[in-house]
This record gives structure tokens, C-alpha cells and sequence, in this order.
């Protein structure tokens, strides 16, 4: 028994750990390929179903940031910030940057078409819509 | 015009929203418009002539919403310059307002845009970065002057696949405030490819066109580019054929850029070309000091088969 509810919490911290990009229940996409994901953040896409997207960005020295960072978009910091400074000469925003992940949860359940990354148990406490997982 | 931009600046920061970040601009109060701009000063020494000058000052306007977007950007080129050398100091102030940019784009699907207007030609890496604190060293290569057109006013039709981007450019006019231009064109057709893999790209590029005062000319180009944490490696090559020269116009360069440190960076480029006045090889030693992403210092010296050489050091920051 105490095997038992030691493996569930166990999982429950694997599963909570994990990384997500989620979005409004009400904005109409399903799934994100990592590919669509690294365009979105490297400013080389702007719309979904042509809409356009609002992305959020944790702050700077946040450990979840330089996790999606190295994971996800395979950027140094130094070389993003460099990307969107291009992005503003080109007439395009960088991301959002919200203090937390509880206020990227609340920004997007405000914001239909606000797309952000987070951690799982964060998404799922909010009610947003997963639309990628990196297992 | 002074007029036109001076207000616009005075009404954008009116209304502007408190929250400035250094290098991304300042948005103007609950609307998606953005005022940003960039500046530039260079130091010039060549022989016993020195030059001091504040080479770009600009300002940009730009914002979207929904599927459209616009952007405006004004400069004055050579804003103040300072020549002197053991004889003579000469200075000389210009507020001439320049259209760099000024076009309307259009998201028709999630895969394609247009655009419409002026805009920088989509040709090659260094054209469609065009200001000094984005680029890697002070001086461009001979390169954006010669081959192509710096900018086109009419139409861009970008359609992006997945690792491609297509830009297929259509000018049947004159363009706009097209002094400030290379070539003074009646019409310029072009098309590109951007191939991307995670760490390089490779671009190229075809196209024709038609001076006022010149005949036509085809051109094609040709680059490559690949990025690691510690270095970055750039080569182009571009051609061009016209009706008024005799010979063929080349332009071929090869950079590479060492990253030192996260702020220090070291330049090394060669470069060798034939336009309508000379054929000539070139080798500039650069070295970039980045305190901010926003901000560069950078020194550089550059060198000549024909026996000149220069040295430049420059300062230049977005805002």
C-alpha cells in the first residue's frame, strides 16, 4: 500500500513536471507540431487558422524559460534576445513576458488566441487546452 | 515632411504606454501601434582624412492587428559629418527626411503574406539587415551595392512551407523617394528561396531590372549560412549582367564571426568583386563589443588590394 501511493505521487510529480504549451479552450486548434511552435517563437509564423497569436514568455531568469529555450526553440538566451531585436526593425513584437505562470494561465484564459508554455499541472489547473507535451 | 515625422513623434509619445523596454520600442496606449527607431555614429580615419559622422538616425512606426500590419520608417542619412584632416575642418549638418521603409502587409493565410509598398529586397543576408546595430561589423560588403536593388516599391508575395520561404517581388513603377535607393528603378521582378535547416540557411535569388537613367539588368545570387554557440560562418555570391557594361558584374565574399564571449565577438572577412568602376579585393578585421543586445561598439579595419586602407569604429543603438 504505501509502494502503491508512493508511485502515485511520484507520478503525479513526473506528470506535473512536464512541459506544455496550452492555450484557450475556445481558440479552435488542437495540436502544435514542435516545428510550428519554434516558427511561432522564432518569428518566422505569426497567424493560427488567421488569427493572429499572442505568445507569452516567462522572465528572463526563470527556470522554466531557459528550459523551453534549450529544449524547444535551441537558442541561447543571448542569441533570442538578438532574434528580437531583429523581429521589432522588422515591424513584429518579441513575446509577451508575464511574471508567472499563474498569470500566463490567467493572461491566456483572457486572451482567445494567447498561446504560452508552462508546466502541466499549471495548464490543467486552469482549464487551458494542451496543444503540445513534451514527454 | 520634418513637420509630418515631428508631430507623429510627439503624438506617439502623447499617448504612449509607460512601459518601455530598451530595444523593443514604445507602444502607444491601448492600441498595437509601436514607435521604435535606431542611431548610428561612425569614426572614420583614412590616410591623414578623418570623419566623424552620425550616419543613421531614424525612427520607426509601425503595428498590426489581426491580419493586417503597417510599417513607416524615416531617416536622414548623414545626419552631421565632421571631415578634417591637418588642414582644413569642415562640418555640414543634413535634416533631409528620407522614406526607408513604408508598406501595408497582409497575412492571407497562416502559410502566405503580402506586402505593399516599399520594403527592403529580399535578396541575400545582409540587404534585409540593413542597419548598423544589427550588423555584424561597421562597413557592408560591397555586395548590397552593386548586384541588386537595396529596395523595391510595389508588391511581395511570401509564401512560407516548412523548412522554405518563397518572396517573389513585382515593381512596374517608379518607387517611392526612390533617390534614396541604389538604383533609381521603372521596374524590378524578382524571386527568392530561403531554405532553413535548425543551424544554416541557404538563399537565392534571381531577378531583372530597369534604371531611369540605365539600361536592364538580370542578376542572381547565392548564400549560405551556418550558425553554432561559437561562431558564424556566412558566404554569398551574387552576378549581374547589364545592358550598359561590357563586362560581368560579380561580387563574392566569405565571413566568419567568432563569438568570444557572450558580448565579444571577433570579425574576419574577405571579399572580392568587380563593378562598373573597379575590380578589387578586400579584407576587413572587425571586432564587436555588445554590452546590451540594443547597443554595439565596434572597431574595425579594413584593408585593400589597391594599397587603401581604413580603420572605422562605430556606436549605434535601437530604441
Amino acid at each position: 500500500m504505501t509502494r502503491y501511493i508512493a508511485a502515485l505521487f511520484l507520478a503525479s510529480l513526473l506528470h506535473a513536471d512536464v512541459l506544455v504549451v496550452a492555450t484557450n479552450p475556445k481558440f479552435h486548434i488542437h495540436h502544435l507540431t514542435p516545428a510550428l511552435i519554434r516558427a511561432l517563437y522564432l518569428d518566422k509564423r505569426h497567424t493560427l487558422h488567421g488569427y493572429r497569436v499572442m505568445l507569452l514568455n516567462l522572465p528572463f531568469n526563470h527556470p522554466l524559460r531557459k528550459r523551453f529555450e534549450k529544449k524547444v526553440l535551441h537558442k541561447s538566451t543571448q542569441e533570442l534576445e538578438h532574434y528580437w531585436l531583429i523581429a521589432h526593425y522588422r515591424g513584429h513584437r518579441p513575446p509577451k513576458v508575464v511574471r508567472s505562470q499563474k498569470a500566463a494561465a490567467l493572461y491566456i484564459k483572457k486572451i482567445t488566441y494567447a498561446l504560452g508554455y508552462m508546466k502541466k499541472s499549471v495548464a490543467l489547473r486552469y482549464g487551458l487546452k494542451i496543444v503540445y507535451e513534451w514527454k | 515632411m520634418r513637420i509630418l515625422v515631428f508631430l507623429m513623434v510627439v503624438v506617439c509619445f502623447a499617448f504612449a504606454d509607460e512601459r518601455y523596454v530598451p530595444g523593443q520600442g514604445l507602444k502607444l496606449d491601448d492600441v498595437p501601434v509601436y514607435l521604435g527607431g535606431y542611431l548610428s555614429a561612425v569614426g572614420e580615419a583614412q590616410g591623414k582624412k578623418k570623419q566623424i559622422v552620425i550616419d543613421e538616425l531614424a525612427l520607426m512606426l509601425y503595428g498590426d492587428f489581426m491580419r493586417s500590419g503597417f510599417m513607416s520608417e524615416f531617416e536622414i542619412k548623414d545626419f552631421y559629418t565632421k571631415s578634417f584632416n591637418e588642414k582644413y575642418e569642415n562640418e555640414h549638418v543634413n535634416t533631409k527626411i528620407h522614406i526607408e521603409r513604408l508598406y501595408y502587409s497582409y497575412d492571407i493565410d497562416d502559410e502566405s503574406e503580402i506586402v505593399i509598398g516599399k520594403f527592403l529586397t529580399q535578396a541575400g543576408f545582409w540587404n534585409v539587415l540593413p542597419i548598423n546595430v544589427l550588423r555584424d561589423t561597421t562597413s557592408d560588403p560591397n555586395f548590397i551595392e552593386s548586384i541588386f536593388p537595396e529596395m523595391s516599391t510595389g508588391l511581395e508575395y511570401k509564401h512560407y512551407f516548412d523548412t522554405t520561404t518563397l518572396y517573389c517581388t513585382l515593381q512596374h513603377n517608379h518607387g517611392i523617394d526612390d533617390q534614396y535607393n541604389n538604383f533609381s528603378l521603372k521596374h524590378h521582378y524578382a524571386v527568392a528561396l530561403a531554405w532553413n535547416a535548425e543551424d544554416s540557411v541557404v538563399k537565392a535569388s534571381i531577378g531583372e531590372f530597369a534604371q531611369r537613367n540605365d539600361g536592364d539588368s538580370v542578376y542572381s545570387t547565392l548564400g549560405y549560412m551556418k550558425e553554432s554557440s561559437l561562431w558564424k560562418f556566412m558566404i554569398e555570391a551574387g552576378v549581374r549582367k547589364t545592358d550598359s557594361f561590357h563586362k560581368l558584374m560579380y561580387d563574392v565574399y566569405m565571413q566568419n564571426l567568432w563569438h568570444l564571449h557572450v558580448c565579444h565577438d571577433l570579425i574576419l572577412r574577405v571579399e572580392r568583386f568587380r563593378d562598373r568602376t573597379q575590380s578589387r579585393s578586400d579584407a576587413v578585421f572587425g571586432y564587436t563589443y555588445r554590452p546590451v543586445p540594443y547597443m554595439a561598439f565596434k572597431g574595425e579595419l579594413d584593408v585593400s588590394d589597391h594599397g587603401y586602407g581604413k580603420v572605422l569604429c562605430s556606436f549605434s543603438i535601437m530604441f
